[in-house]
């Protein structure tokens, strides 16, 4: 099981799905079947609601989060009191979310339960601290990638990648789309006194000068960048963007005469939601993009069953993935 | 003041705001004497370091006032609320142990061994909760068993054999589910027999945490406790604490009072920026401070305790009500005048009585409003600017500029250092007119100022 001694080697970990059905939960529950009988102690949450026991978007049936004996979750208040789990609580802290705190629980039982957790970064961040006080060996938080989503994964040290057939269902296609993920999170961390400035920053766009002062550009979205176009380099070529940053923002840079000497600094890599052509050919001119909190990418599952009906041929995407990423790929339906 | 009162509870915070204005000098006192056992508590070093651990302790407390109104109404608590009953038992019997040498502390909370031992058979005090076999010694077996056929429906293919299992893992499930409910039903019902006790140990770490912050507060502001009961409201040295903050933040001088307020009406006059308003907002503040049980900003205080403090401060306009400021600020002092005829004993405080009407009104309407108040069984303090005012009422005037100030170069960032703000009596005959010369310091235009010399020169030749 090269995987799980992979796996073991992080203190937190974030399960991501690139698209739905792409074997998150699948992943998931191999992970925690093969960590039970460990002397491992496992805590488990997950960015906003998770473990519903059919997919609310697509309609499919969707396999439930299973829990083992001794291993501790965080739930809210309202799916506490649904779980069917035996489980004894250990805390309800004072993160407050939409149904209610959170509740971390021991598991007394095994079962299947609604995973919930904070809807938020800093919460999300202080929540896998706090699990130093229970001796947790792994923390493995649910995540996932969307606009919509306050929290970010990318809290964690490690993170594992799922995608497949409902990502893509053409082999090339798929290979591509995922290469692309896998390079932003490969994307190189800035240095850790600007790290330090830029990460208490929320929203706004900031020039950093070469004395890594920050300078804020009075601009609140990226769409506002037009307004400001007279005043975005005088300070050098340095760029921070708080926020999502989108095809429109990598477009106008790559426009500009200095493009070659542009850095772009993002939160993470899940703040980057441009297209794939776009961001290439920003990077093809000179321009270079690093972000504040980096992951390190642990594996990448695959699940070659899309809820479509398509069914890719696994080991020819294993290898064709494996040749692209240059890291451990796993077929889900044969863990 | 209450805002930076150091509260580590929500709890607190929310009695703190429940909390009465006090009227009877028994209350009072025994307040202050509470937060005066708790200063000299604190005031030696070992115990501080105990205090430190309760408020520490304190600061884990959830506000647990929703579960106890559950446990009165003979709900039956969920799991969650049964978990935040023992958590708060145990944190309660934590810091009962660590005020054990206070008692005046200690007293405040009743003993909860009980409930721990209702939620803890175990007797392990962990702050951790679920329905484990000591409360039901047959749930052991029955989820042991729910383990056994749940492993087994894990292999199992789908077939008549599985469907037994399933079956049975359903009548266990609601079997178990229902030896759970009754725990529930039954350590909600031990409970209520102790919900008594359990709300006095809520209200008790409420007060504990206020008595803290208020005497932590009381140190850190030099307050005093003030000598309540009396008939009379004195004090030496009177500060507004956070005005004293600031400047000596800023390294600038603040010059606190000495001032009497007797029963009736006192006028105070005195130039611009010599603190009037500032004195009357002390006045309030310490009065109020001291009946809600705080210790007071002076150096000395005895405090004759009113009902109520009524206040009248300038700038009240309300346009959407369609009333002028003159119209709101006489609105306000004839609801002043109707309590005071009720001989209520009052703490008034008026600032600028009448400013933005005519002068020669003006006048008549303070001298009235002094005349009556000076009548009642109130204490009213009324600042003016008005001269030659008819009221025989007692008359206070702010110093204002000291002698050292002839010649000094004075800018409007250090008119403070050449203000004496200490009050002295008014003869009447040396009525303050600095009202241009402040203009001058502040750098307003030179035309207004020798035009308005001009005018002043004029009316004394008219006279």
């Amino acid at each position: 099981m090269p995987f799980i001694k992979d796996v073991l080697t992080y203190k937190s970990l974030s399960i991501v799905g690139l698209e739905k059905n792409t074997g998150k939960t699948e992943t998931l529950n191999y992970i925690l079947g093969r960590l039970k009988n460990m002397d491992k102690r496992v805590a488990l949450t997950s960015i906003g609601i998770d473990g519903e026991s059919r997919d609310i978007v697509t309609d499919t049936q969707k396999p439930e989060i299973r829990i083992y004996q001794g291993m501790i979750f965080i739930s809210t208040e309202k799916h506490y009191l649904q779980r069917r789990i035996t489980s004894e609580i250990l805390e309800v802290s004072n993160i407050h979310t939409s149904l209610g705190r959170l509740v971390v629980a021991k598991a007394i039982s095994s079962d299947k339960v609604l995973l919930s957790g904070p809807a938020d970064t800093q919460n999300l961040k202080a929540l896998i601290a706090s699990m130093a006080k229970y001796d947790v060996d792994l923390t493995m938080v649910d995540g996932a990638l969307s606009r919509l989503s306050l929290a970010s994964p990318v809290v964690t040290e490690g993170m594992i990648l799922t995608t497949g057939a409902a990502y893509s269902a053409n082999i090339p296609v798929l290979v591509r789309k995922t290469k692309f993920i896998h390079d932003l999170i490969n994307l190189p961390e800035v240095e850790p006194e600007l790290k330090q400035k830029l990460d208490l920053i929320n929203s706004g766009i900031i020039a950093i000068d070469s004395e890594n002062s920050l300078h804020d550009l009075n601009v609140q979205s990226v769409f506002m960048l037009k307004k400001a176009k007279d005043k975005i380099f005088t300070y050098g070529n340095r760029l921070f963007v708080a926020g999502a940053t989108s095809n429109y923002l990598f477009e106008f840079l790559r426009m500009q005469k200095n493009v070659a000497g542009i850095e772009l600094v993002v939160k993470d890599f899940s703040r980057i939601f441009a297209s794939p052509d776009v961001y290439y050919s920003f990077i093809q001119k000179g321009g270079k993009v690093k972000v504040i909190n980096r992951t390190k990418l642990a594996a990448v599952c695959i699940n070659p069953v899309s809820p479509q009906g398509y069914n890719l041929n696994s080991d020819e995407l294993k290898v064709a993935m494996q040749d692209a990423l240059q890291i451990p790929v796993y077929d889900v339906k044969k863990l | 003041m209450v805002d930076r009162l150091d509260l580590k509870s929500g709890l607190a915070h929310r009695m703190l705001l429940a909390s009465p204005f006090l009227i009877s000098p028994e209350d009072v006192l025994y307040q202050l004497q509470q937060v005066s056992q708790t200063v000299n508590t604190l005031n030696l070093e070992q115990n501080r370091t105990i205090l430190d651990k309760v408020s520490i302790k304190i600061s884990q407390v959830r506000d647990i006032a929703g579960t106890i109104k559950n446990i009165l109404n003979r709900l039956t608590l969920n799991d969650i609320e049964l978990f935040e009953v023992k958590n708060f038992a145990l944190i309660v019997s934590d810091i009962t142990q660590l005020i054990a040498p206070f008692q005046f502390l200690s007293q405040q909370l009743p003993n909860l061994e009980n409930i721990i031992q209702i939620l803890d058979p175990e007797g392990n005090r962990i702050p951790s909760f679920y329905i484990n076999n000591y409360f039901a010694p047959e749930l052991g077996e029955l989820r042991k068993k729910l383990i056994g056929i749940e492993f087994q429906l894990e292999d199992a293919e789908i077939n008549t054999d599985s469907k037994q299992l399933q079956k049975q893992s359903d009548e266990l499930r609601s079997r178990i589910t229902e030896i759970e409910d009754n725990v529930r039903q039954n350590l909600s019902d031990k409970l209520f027999e102790s919900v008594a006790a359990i709300d006095k140990a809520l209200c008790g770490i409420g007060n504990i945490d206020i008595l803290i912050a208020k005497a932590k507060q009381a140190i850190a502001e030099k307050l005093i406790m003030p000598e309540v009961g009396g008939d009379v409201t004195s004090y030496n040295g009177l500060f507004y604490p956070q005005l004293k903050t600031t400047l000596e933040q800023a390294k600038k001088r603040y010059q606190p009072i000495d001032v009497d307020v007797f029963k009736g009406t006192c006028l105070i006059t005195g130039a611009n920026m010599a603190g009037k308003t500032v004195l009357l907002k002390t006045l309030a503040l310490s009065q109020a401070m001291c009946q809600f049980g705080f210790f007071v900003p002076a150096t000395g205080a005895k405090i004759a305790l009113v009902e109520q403090i009524l206040f009248s401060i300038a700038d009240e306009q309300s346009e959407l009500s369609g009333l002028s400021s003159y119209a709101s600020e006489m609105l306000k002092v004839d609801h002043i005048v109707q309590q005071a005829k009720k001989q209520r004993p009052l703490l008034v405080l008026i600032d600028e009585l009448a400013r933005t009407t005519n002068p020669t009104e003006g006048r008549a309407i303070v001298s009235a409003v002094a005349n009556i108040l000076d009548g009642c069984n109130v204490r009213a303090v009324i600042t003016t600017h008005y001269s030659g005012l008819s009221t025989q009422c007692r008359k206070l005037r702010v110093k204002g500029f000291m002698e050292k100030s002839e010649g000094a170069t004075i800018t409007v960032k250090n008119i403070g250092d050449y203000i004496d703000y200490s009050l002295i009596d008014d003869d009447g005959a040396n009525v303050p007119h600095e009202a241009l010369r402040i203009a001058q310091i502040l750098g307003v235009d030179a035309d207004i100022l020798s035009e308005a010399s001009k005018q002043l020169d004029m009316d004394k030749d008219n006279n």
